[in-house]
């Protein structure tokens, strides 16, 4: 054991290979090892696992979305379900009405939901906490509703019919989807990726933590709220669009409040502001309801009533004892056990926390973390 | 501390650019050298020469899970079926996934039915929002999605043409609701009391087709939801009592009934009350067999209710329908071995035995067309339970479109079931029957189907 | 040439008068301590002249330009830094980050790196903890990173709030420095909020006196040092 250490720190100490310090380079890499892993992952899964696939990957997108707004701006929204109706229901309108192909409908229902999320996201500038979660929570319930108003243009009850695209005819029309889906969701991480690096990254995260310390920075605070609304309205759309793909339609059964729910719960149990933790959220959302509580149900023979809501109450017992014991979320806890495990196997035995974290490690890190406490150095 | 140049960052920024290329081109070319070869098989998905595999999803658990025991009855039928030499030397599978009446579940389990279970068809799903979902899909890929059991008017369109409903029609239900009103009623004050949904506006477009518009003094709704029902009717029952109506429609499910007659005989409100079929009964709403001194809160309101119903009660042991639906599921299915038979699997033995006929008409050699074919050339003629014929053709995909009316009477014989003893109903007037279109609400004077004898020999 | 004008300045929180005809001028490369006891005023003061509050009454001019209509953002845009009471520093970002916030609006992403250069010359002990997040810093640390943040965008005015509050003296003497030489080397106009009195008349050339939201004195730093029959009134020392 012990020189199986010595071995590792050796390795350690001369990292064979180090991460590229460049965002979009960093970015582009993960996303590359991502591209080879899911494309030998959809090869090897049944028709129906690429559907479940293809559903991960737009419940990623809506993840990422959320987390940006909530996580890093610190706007809490129940509203996405309603931001997916509008990406669902442009992208039908687009197939109904034009014949173009996929990627710009795809890009245009980005854009209409993300005006949606304007208009949204000008009033909830002035709102907080719970008066912002009321109102975003009328998006989710108004916005499908209203389709059933209009009904001769958005087809009634029936909705509009999104025919699923088919690509080469050597590839199954569910692997085809689900590799739509999976590109859709690794671009969206990439650029938001790259958007949490940038000023906008800082103005979102400096806006969440203190906003008179922001505006006194010069950050204009409603506009960088009504962006990031915005942002993550879009990416809501791409979502909703990308479900209408799947469910091959849409109509306002489609988005109900419980989707909004099940987004907010993903998001805080990956890791809340973590674009890496939609991973797991989204995980958690295509499993839970559908396959792993039912056969928790059926294992444990508990009542009807009990075991149709088995997933709400497991999500609900998920989200209480995580943040008691790992408020960072899944990805979070991750994180923990990284850092944990890189201290064992550290030269030194101190937890090289920059390595796992973002940024490359600095020479003094060390020192500089012990001299907090230190009294003021002479200096000015 | 080393850093990039901007030079050597960008040269980096290329490489790393053509690295991501290179990858998904040779994931490509690998992908198109040994895609699965998509096994476009000439036999029809589903059906082997021994077997069919059929699908259907349904509320086994969750805020419709009082229709749990329909998907049974219909197995059990099947399970006669297979005993009995399966259709066209063919037995009959069915698979009944749980959806919890939650769309966005019903989608993954109709995918997993059709991807994984390779199902022929999709039929008897249960519910207007769940089958919605999934109806392009269905469509797209032409698995039929056959005698749905809501009564929405989305099943019958040229746009989706593999639907097709079983229930009555709402809007129908609406009609013939309405064309008794307006008849026995006029001159009086009419108000509504409609669910949220589709289910609501399909029936308040039938009610307004015979109902004259100036006489409806106060439209009322609730949304189906539990917090709904916790927070009670107070106000919708108040705002109904101050617009003076003496009658009230309801398109309502049971529970909301039975909260609605309540809440109405704290206030001290008692309209005439007209009850869609949906909860056309008692047993259902909960309504209690006889009229005690004092009567308990809403009993008194519904004794005398006007409602309406597709076919007989599970009690009038007197139908040779009830009867033989009561022998055959008594043998195959469980549940009603124990506790008896209910009006659910009624609807379920008269769903099963409708799939029966439908897959036998389509002959030895089944597709899906041909069974679509078949239904619509011959499902006119496929026997059932209810009052009238089915109305499928090859445009109109409603499976009923009639209703018996019914009095809810303390007096009437009660409805007994293994939970209780029920208030019962008593017929009033003919069947009618008309379409969800314009067109008139007529009376229909033929008798209902006879038992045919194949079923009533070996059941 | 450009001064900061204050001209008959009200703040009103609901009935209780914050402030009530306040008026001074701050000038070019001088500082102007703002004084007087705790609750008179001198924090609203600031916060109006940021567009934090906005006053009843009043008005605010920076070279000529009307001040008190305008966003927040804006008053900053426009070269007015606020350093807030209590170090207000983003306590998630690190020491770094938190400068180039500051720098954001002002210069591009090229020209940010040089200038915040410039602040790690002018507090030497922030260049050592670039990397750490500000919540691990020292009270003064957090005070040289919240004024740091204020001056990478080059502002003309400066507003300081209690800069010295929880300061060991050896540590506010030397922060009282760096401010002097900065406001004479880039021609600053300094508004300096302070109950410590002594030090920030040690380093201003004008004094403004508050009590009960009112202006009881304006005069030069040097007079009102020197006179102790105001100093025990007013500033009781």
């Amino acid at each position: 054991m012990g020189e199986l250490r010595k071995k590792a720190q050796g390795l350690a100490a001369k990292p064979w290979f180090r991460m590229p310090r460049q965002p979009m380079l960093r970015h582009l890499s993960y996303a590359a090892v991502a591209v080879v892993f899911l494309y030998f992952l959809t090869q090897k899964l049944s028709a129906f696992n690429d559907y479940e696939v293809g559903e991960i990957a737009f419940y990623v997108v809506a993840l990422a979305g959320l987390t940006l707004l909530t996580g890093v701006n610190g706007q809490i929204s129940l509203g996405h379900g309603g931001f997916m109706a509008v990406g669902g229901f442009t992208l039908a309108l687009l197939v109904e009405h034009t014949k173009w192909n996929v990627v710009p409908e795809l890009a245009i229902a980005i854009v209409t939901s993300a005006l949606v999320g304007a208009l949204i996201g000008i009033p909830a500038t002035r709102l907080r906490g719970p008066y912002l979660a009321g109102m975003t929570l009328m998006v989710a319930l108004g916005l499908p509703y209203l389709t059933n108003q209009y009904d001769s243009f958005f087809g009634g009850d029936q909705g509009l019919t999104t025919p699923q695209p088919i690509g080469p005819a050597s590839i199954n029309p569910e692997q085809w989807l689900a590799w739509i889906q999976l590109a859709c969701a690794l671009i969206v991480l990439i650029l938001l990726g790259n958007l949490l690096r940038s000023r906008f990254g800082r103005s979102f995260r400096a806006v969440r933590d203190d906003e008179i310390a922001a505006s006194l920075a010069g950050i204009h605070v409603a506009r960088t709220k009504v962006i990031a609304f915005m942002v993550s309205a879009g990416c809501a759309g791409l979502a909703g669009a990308l479900l209408a793909l799947s469910a091959g339609g849409v109509n306002s059964a489609e988005f109900p409040l419980s989707i909004s729910i099940y987004l907010l719960a993903g998001m805080v149990i990956g890791g809340t502001g973590s674009l890496m933790g939609v991973w797991w959220g989204a995980i958690l959302i295509v499993y839970l309801p559908t396959s792993w509580a039912p056969s928790l149900a059926n294992h444990f023979h508990v009542n009807s009533q009990v075991s149709a809501n088995l997933a709400v109450i497991i999500f609900g017992l998920v989200l209480v004892v995580g943040m008691l014991v790992a408020p960072g979320g899944i990805q979070g806890a991750l994180r923990w056990v990284a850092v944990r495990v890189g201290a064992y196997f550290s030269p030194d035995g101190v937890p090289n926390m920059k390595l796992s974290l973002q940024e490359a490690p600095t020479d003094r890190a060390v020192h500089d973390s012990e001299s907090v406490t230190q009294a003021d150095k002479p200096g000015v | 501390m080393k850093r990039f140049s901007l030079h050597s960052a960008r040269r980096r920024a290329r490489l790393y650019a053509t690295g991501v290329v290179a990858c998904a081109v040779v994931g490509t070319m690998a992908l198109t050298a040994s895609g699965p070869a998509n096994a476009a098989s000439v036999s029809t998905p589903g059906v082997t020469a021994t077997s069919i595999s059929l699908g259907a999803t349904e509320p086994l658990t969750g805020v419709a899970a009082n229709y749990n025991d329909i998907a049974p009855a219909m197995k059990a039928v099947f399970a006669w079926a297979n005993a009995h030499g399966g259709v066209n030397g063919r037995q009959i599978n069915l698979t009944i996934d749980d959806d919890q009446y939650t769309p966005s579940i019903t989608a993954t389990m109709t995918h997993q039915l059709v991807l994984q279970n390779n199902i022929f068809a999709d039929v008897g799903s249960l519910g207007t929002p769940t089958q919605l979902q999934v109806q392009p899909y269905l469509n797209g890929l032409k698995v039929p999605q056959l005698f749905i059991l809501s009564g929405c008017n989305c099943w019958s369109s040229s746009k989706y043409p593999y639907s097709s409903g079983l229930q009555t029609p709402y809007t129908v239900d609406g009609k013939i609701l309405g064309s008794y009103v307006a008849k026995n009623f006029s001159g009086e004050k009419v108000g509504y009391f409609t669910q949220d949904d589709e289910f609501g506006f399909d029936a308040i477009k039938g009610l307004n087709m015979e109902i004259k518009g100036s006489s409806v003094v106060s439209k009322q709704t609730y949304v189906a939801s539990t917090a709904a029902y916790v927070a009670g009717l107070q106000s919708q029952v108040a705002a109904l009592q101050a617009s003076g109506a003496k009658v009230v429609v309801l398109a309502a499910i049971p529970p909301f009934v039975g909260l609605f007659a309540t809440t109405a005989a704290t206030l001290g409100y008692t309209p005439q009350l007209v009850i869609d079929g949906v909860a056309g009964d008692p047993s259902a709403i909960g309504a209690p067999a006889a009229l005690t001194t004092p009567a308990p809160n809403g009993q008194a309101l519904l004794n005398g209710a006007i409602t309406e119903a597709g076919g007989a009660f599970e009690d009038q042991t007197s139908n040779p329908w009830v009867r033989v639906a009561t022998k055959l599921l008594t043998k195959y299915d469980s549940e009603v071995a124990k506790n008896g038979i209910t009006g659910d699997e009624l609807t379920g033995f008269n769903l099963g035995y409708l799939v029966y006929q439908a897959l036998k008409a389509a002959g030895k050699n089944l597709t899906r067309q041909g069974l679509l074919n078949a239904i619509a050339a011959d499902g006119k003629n496929f026997a059932n339970s209810g009052f009238v014929p089915y109305s499928y053709s090859s445009t109109v995909h409603f499976g009923f479109e009639g209703e018996q009316l019914y009095k809810m009477s303390a007096t009437a014989t009660p409805i007994t079931l293994p939970t209780g003893t029920f208030m019962g109903v008593t017929p009033v007037g003919p069947v009618y029957y008309t379409s969800p279109g314009a067109g008139p609400v007529k009376v229909w004077h033929s008798a209902q189907d006879k038992v045919p004898a194949s079923l009533s020999s070996t059941a | 040439m450009p001064v900061l004008e204050i001209e008959d300045l009200s703040v009103s929180y609901g009935a209780v008068h914050a402030l009530t005809d306040v008026s001074f001028t701050a000038a070019e490369g001088e500082v102007t301590a703002v004084l007087g006891a705790n609750g008179a005023g001198k924090t609203t003061l600031l916060r109006a002249i940021t567009g934090l509050v906005r006053p009843r009454k009043g008005t605010v001019r920076y070279d000529g330009e009307q001040l008190d209509k305008m966003s927040v953002e804006k008053i900053v845009r426009h070269g007015v830094a606020h350093v807030p009471e209590g170090r207000s520093v983003i306590e998630e970002m690190t020491v770094d980050e938190n400068l180039r916030l500051g720098a954001l609006w002002r210069f591009s992403r090229r020209q940010r790196g040089p200038v915040i250069e410039e602040i790690y010359g002018l507090f030497p002990p922030l260049a050592e903890r670039r990397r750490q997040h500000a919540n691990t810093l020292s009270g003064g640390e957090r005070q040289m990173l919240a004024i740091g943040r204020a001056l990478v965008s080059r502002p003309k005015v400066l507003l300081l709030d209690e800069p010295s509050l929880g300061l060991a003296p050896i540590v506010t003497a030397r922060l009282m420095a760096v401010l002097r030489d900065l406001t004479q080397a880039s021609n600053l106009i300094v508004v300096l909020v302070e109950q410590n009195a002594r030090s920030s008349l040690s380093i201003a050339q004008k004094a403004v006196v508050i009590n009960l939201g009112r202006v009881v004195v304006c005069d030069d730093a040097a007079k009102l040092a020197g006179d102790t029959e105001l100093r025990h009134h007013y500033l009781g020392y």
